[in-house]
């Protein structure tokens, strides 16, 4: 492999080196390696973070093709202002979901997509002979009704439901208090509630698979 | 804790107690336990999370293309690349002493063709352009 030349006196990074030591590192010491120009370093974020934003960054955008340029700007944002970084003022997690949500929402304005509280559209799909949708229709259509919601509804059921982060670290990211942030699950929650029915999704089906789950804290 | 804030709690959450919040957990369940309708109270909730853990399950995997995360891992190399004052071509790059007398040529170049009243453009500034050639710089990501 042909060794890359700096004319401006930059340091050449080691390749392949000290992946012992970032292993073993918090991410915020990572980070204030990579403000050091440690590209090691930036690679191990990297590795720790680009696959689960890039989950996140699908689900929230609805496009898997969007999520991956999102996460490919976020990572530039992560290397150019490494050097900002304050150590003890933010967890690097929480700064990075909050870098990929605004990316997702800037993107989702830019495109013009609107969500409204209006009434879903009746689809085209019908149940078949038995009343139940088959399973591959059931999970596009639950896609159907989370992509939906409100871009802030949505963003606080990933953030607490798929991303399980706590209330404190979804608002923060959210730039909300708690309470707000509750105000908005719960909205989203009563939304996709009233989605699924009008999507004719079994009530029942989804009901007794939830007695399942709580059952175990009675 | 009370009727109405375990009522927030399992609007806002769920039915799934793991889900509500940590300093709040036991007083809603002891709260919850004093609900003569408590399951009318879960139900609701508890068919949302069905299918939230339904959708969570189905959009787990998520497959990157090849070269994503190479891409990213890249991202030091092509912003150092782009802040140079001089670019230098990729073929040019494994040759460090023709790098940098190409950089030193292709700045005589700029300089003398500057000074010297001519139309057209030196022989230096002729041979910086041709060793500068085409830049191949990758975005990030590809």
């Amino acid at each position: 492999m042909a060794r890359l030349m700096y004319l401006k006196g930059d340091m050449p990074y080691a390749q392949g080196s000290g992946a012992a030591r970032g292993e073993e590192a918090t991410d915020e010491a990572l980070y204030e390696r990579v403000a050091g120009g440690d590209a090691q370093a930036y690679r191990t974020l990297v590795d720790r973070h680009a696959g689960p934003q890039a989950r996140y960054a699908r689900r929230l955008l609805g496009n898997a093709d969007d999520a991956q340029e999102v996460v490919q700007e976020a990572f530039l944002r992560v290397w150019r202002e490494a050097g900002r970084w304050q150590a003890g003022q933010a967890r690097f997690s929480t700064w990075l979901y909050k870098v990929v949500t605004n990316l997702c929402i800037d993107r989702k304005r830019r495109w013009r997509v609107l969500f409204t509280d209006a009434p879903p559209e009746e689809t085209d799909d019908a149940p078949g002979a038995d009343g139940q949708m088959m399973a591959a229709e059931q999970a596009a259509a639950l896609q159907d009704c989370l992509q939906e919601l409100a871009p802030r509804q949505k963003t606080a059921i990933l953030l607490c439901y798929f991303e399980e982060l706590s209330n404190r670290e979804a608002a923060e990211i959210m730039g909300l208090t708690v309470e707000a942030l509750e105000s908005l699950l719960t909205r989203g929650r009563q939304r996709l509630r009233g989605l699924l029915a009008g999507r004719g999704i079994d009530k029942t089906d989804w009901y007794n698979e939830s007695q399942e789950t709580h059952h175990h804290y009675r | 804790m009370n009727r109405k804030r375990l009522i927030t709690i399992i609007d806002s959450y769920g039915a799934d107690a793991a889900r509500w919040p940590e300093a709040e957990r036991a007083a809603a369940l002891a709260e919850l336990s004093r609900q003569p309708d408590a399951e009318a109270l879960l139900a609701p909730a508890g068919s949302v999370d069905a299918a939230l853990t339904r959708l969570k399950a189905e959009t787990a995997d998520m497959a990157l293309p090849p070269g994503f995360m190479a891409g990213l891992r890249s991202v030091p190399v092509t912003v150092r690349q782009r802040r140079g004052w001089i670019e230098v071509p990729d073929w040019l790059k494994a040759w460090p002493q023709l790098s940098s007398l190409a950089a030193a040529m292709m700045l005589a170049g700029f300089v003398v063709g500057t000074v010297l009243p001519t139309e057209q453009p030196t022989v230096e500034i002729e041979m910086g352009l041709a060793l500068y050639g085409t830049s191949s710089n990758s975005e990030v990501g590809s």
